[in-house]
């Protein structure tokens, strides 16, 4: 039996993000699934188990930090890496605190996002930080 | 009024009257003497009787309310005059006393009936009114009661000869004493300013030449006939002298000379009444020296009147062309038919400086609509206006007009101002005031570059406070571009290339350029430096603008929206910008008034709606937040007050400016169910 590629879910309400994301990720040979809220996504656990994801902190309804609190409510220990497209430091510490094993600011590289999803997928701690800023 | 309260000529206090009466009845006691010592030898009353006519003036002179002071005065005088005489008896003196006191009487009550405070003769009206009342009704009304206690109490049986004689000497007395009296107390009361050498000479020649003329006419030899009645003419001349050049007052007291004269010559058997035997012939001279007092007082009062006109007319001429001369401003009067009639100094001097002005050439006589024809006809727009707002003013179509124009001056570009009033005189015609406004014009300009740089920096202080807003929606098309080349890139470095997979990132990539690119004018034309436009703008579409600026900060800040529309909104004439900016500001104040709001009530609505009542369109923001202090419902949109912790203040005083400057109004108010609302109305595009 081959190897199943890992699963990466992609949750960010904006289409165009959430499918640029998706190809990086597909590009890196990974299976993608993506979402377009935190509700979707929470559903989708009960029917599979993606190994890590990606999640963009502002979202309406639940926001990053609600599904993150989700779900270590429900000890599922799912690695996540945080992205979001308005940088604040203490926003930062907390996510990180939480558990989180990223957080990026957007747009962000190709190489940092991989980086890190490889090191959450084999559930290494990643140093905090977040990706070089784009120029 | 005089007599009802007021002081009179001679105002003063009681005790100034009792000395006043003092020296009145020791007047009246003089000339009764006087009186008796000319009285003619066939004639049962004196030629010169002064007393009852000093006592008139004086009454004249005094407020009403001291009039009994000079009465009770007269009383020892009259008696002391007339009891040393042994063949008067006592009723007849009581009777004479009586009369005389009531000759006074009824002429000063009158003449200070009806008189101005100021009582004056040297005036047509009042100079008749003095002959009329003073002069025969006062004298001839008690010469008649006393001629008839005469008659009554047989002490005098000649009832017309004592009525008419009495009558005319009493009338002459009253015609010249009595504006001297007046004029000397007026004098007094007001010096004015002391006569010229030359005028007092003339009065010396004058009298000199009169009393020649009088003794030679009336002192002269006994003569009769046609010779007597010719040389009576000799002293005309003289006396018409007075009249011209001395007023009332001189001629008053030129028939005094003559009367005087006239009276010695009787006396002493000379002149043309010499020749006179009986009682009734002897009266033909008061006869002569009244009919020759009341003309030439007439005549006297109206010449000095016309003078004192002519002399006011000219102060009025001198003060009008001093005030034309003092104002900076250029004034020009034209007539009804626009021509000008005068312009004063300014005006002349204006052709100097800006000789290119099409009207500063005009002249006294121009016919300045025509002109201002002749110049519109060259296609000076300036000229057609200017003609039509002097020619609407003059017709009564228009109360007032104000124009302004440009012209070239040795200075570069001048500015003027035109207001056209209406000449306020029975012929009517137009004043024209120009004035140079260059400094105004400028001074306004420099405002709205100010204006303008403020509302600027407001706008541009707004969208900062939407930065982290314009951050988010720049950055998400800016991941999504970045995303879609890095896996284009590595699908590109793989063995099997998925050329459809790769179009559609690229075709992705265009899509997320231009939605930023979108972004990005949206905030240049906000933050654009533009000229202040005037044109129909959908105030919906800017509504709808705005709500799309704000969109991700709305979302930031969980608040929802509202929007209502009229189905038929009517366009509003502004500048797009500007009420984007308004429309922005309030939202975004809304925005901030609900942070301590629950997020499930955090709701702004926006309704735009046509008042058919003003004609305007009303735009409302309507918030769920904490209100506004009653006392902070005006004053928020002072500058540099705020009721938030950040920012300057300057944003709702910024939407004040603006709006007002669209001819709107921006107000706010709490509403009842909690939350505040901003209202502001626009004008109609059309």
């Amino acid at each position: 039996m081959a190897n199943r590629q890992p699963l990466i879910a992609v949750i960010d309400d904006e289409e165009s993000v959430r499918l640029a994301l998706a190809r990086m990720l597909r590009a890196s040979s990974y299976d993608v699934s993506i979402y377009r809220n935190g509700e979707d996504f929470l559903e989708s656990l009960k029917t599979s188990m993606p190994d890590c994801a990606v999640l963009d902190f502002q979202m309406p309804g639940l926001t990053g930090r609600d599904v993150q609190r989700a779900l270590t409510v429900a000890k599922l220990h799912l690695p996540v890496i945080i992205v979001t497209a308005h940088d604040q430091p203490s926003l930062r510490e907390k996510v990180l605190a939480d558990g989180a094993v990223a957080y990026f600011t957007k747009p962000l590289r190709r190489d940092i996002l991989i980086a890190a999803v490889n090191q959450a997928i084999q559930r290494a701690p990643l140093v905090p930080g977040t990706s070089d800023p784009v120029t | 009024m005089r007599g009802q309260g007021s002081d009179g000529l001679l105002g003063r206090p009681l005790a100034g009257h009792v000395l006043g009466a003092a020296a009145v009845a020791a007047g009246y006691y003089a000339t009764a003497q006087l009186g008796e010592a000319l009285k003619f030898p066939h004639a049962p009353v004196s030629a010169l009787w002064f007393p009852n006519a000093l006592l008139m003036g004086a009454l004249l002179l005094a407020p009403r309310r001291y009039w009994w002071a000079y009465l009770l005065a007269v009383v020892p005088a009259h008696l002391m005059a007339q009891m040393p005489l042994a063949d008067v008896p006592l009723a007849r003196i009581l009777i004479q006393y009586t009369m005389n006191v009531a000759t006074a009487l009824i002429g000063a009550y009158a003449l200070t009936s009806r008189a101005p405070v100021s009582l004056r003769f040297d005036r047509v009206l009042p100079a008749w009114r003095l002959v009329f009342f003073g002069g025969l009704l006062a004298p001839f009304i008690t010469s008649v009661l006393l001629a008839a206690a005469f008659l009554t109490t047989n002490l005098d049986q000649g009832f017309w000869l004592t009525t008419g004689a009495r009558t005319l000497t009493n009338s002459f007395a009253i015609l010249t004493l009595v504006p001297l009296m007046v004029h000397a107390a007026e004098r007094l009361r007001a010096p004015r300013r002391p006569r010229n050498l030359a005028h007092v000479i003339e009065g010396v020649l004058l009298t000199i030449a009169l009393a020649v003329a009088g003794m030679a006419a009336l002192l002269a030899p006994p003569i009769t006939g046609v010779a007597a009645a010719a040389i009576l003419f000799l002293p005309l001349p003289m006396l018409l002298w007075a009249a011209a050049r001395f007023g009332v007052a001189g001629s008053a007291a030129a028939l005094l000379l003559l009367g005087a004269l006239t009276i010695c010559g009787v006396l002493e058997g000379s002149g043309p009444f010499a020749a006179q035997a009986n009682a009734h012939e002897t009266l033909s001279v008061v006869v002569f020296l009244v009919i020759t007092a009341v003309p030439l007082l007439l005549l006297a009062a109206a010449l000095e009147e016309r003078r004192d006109l002519e002399s006011a007319h000219a102060a009025s001429e001198a003060l009008h062309g001093a005030v034309l001369a003092s104002i900076q401003d250029q004034v020009v009067i034209l007539d009804r038919e626009g021509r000008v009639i005068d312009a004063n100094d300014s005006w002349r001097q204006l052709r100097e400086h800006i000789p290119a002005a099409p009207f500063v050439k005009l002249q006294i006589g121009d016919d300045f609509l025509q002109h201002c024809r002749e110049t519109a006809a060259l296609g000076v727009s300036a000229a057609t206006q200017l003609g039509t707002s002097i020619g609407e003013v003059i017709a009564g179509q228009a109360a007032h007009h104000r124009i302004e124009f440009a012209a070239h001056s040795a200075r570069g570009i001048a500015w003027f101002e035109v207001t056209i009033e209406p000449l306020r005189r029975s012929d009517g015609g137009a004043v024209l005031v120009w004035s140079d406004a260059t400094h105004r014009k400028q001074a306004e300009a420099n405002e709205r570059a100010q204006q303008q740089q403020l509302v600027h920096l407001g706008r541009a202080a707004v969208l900062g406070e939407l930065s982290g807003a314009f951050a988010h929606e720049l950055t998400q098309p800016l991941t999504s571009i970045l995303g879609n080349a890095e896996a284009a890139l590595q699908l590109l470095s793989g063995p099997d290339v998925d050329l459809r997979e790769i179009r559609s990132m690229v075709r992705d990539i265009v899509a997320d350029d231009v939605r930023a690119a979108e972004v990005i004018q949206r905030l240049r034309a906000m933050l654009t430096r533009g000229e202040i436009s005037r044109e129909a703008v959908d105030l919906a579409n800017v509504i709808k603008d705005v709500l799309d600026l704000a969109r991700v900060d709305l979302h930031t800040r969980h608040v929802a929206v509202d929007v209502e529309f009229d189905p038929y909104l009517p366009l509003v004439l502004g500048d797009r910008i500007q009420l984007q900016q308004v429309v922005l500001n309030l939202v975004v104040n809304a925005c901030e008034a609900m942070s301590s709001t629950d997020v499930q009530r955090r709701r702004i609505h926006l309704n735009a709606r046509f008042d058919s009542a003003s004609c305007e369109v009303v735009c409302e923001i309507r918030d769920h937040g904490t209100g506004i202090g009653r006392e902070d419902l005006e004053r928020i949109f002072q500058p540099f007050v705020t009721t938030k912790t950040l920012g300057l203040g300057m944003g709702l005083a910024i939407c004040r400016t603006i709006i007002e400057a669209h001819g709107g109004r921006l107000w706010a108010k709490n509403l009842p169910e909690g939350g505040a609302s901003f209202s502001f109305t626009a004008r109609l595009g059309s």
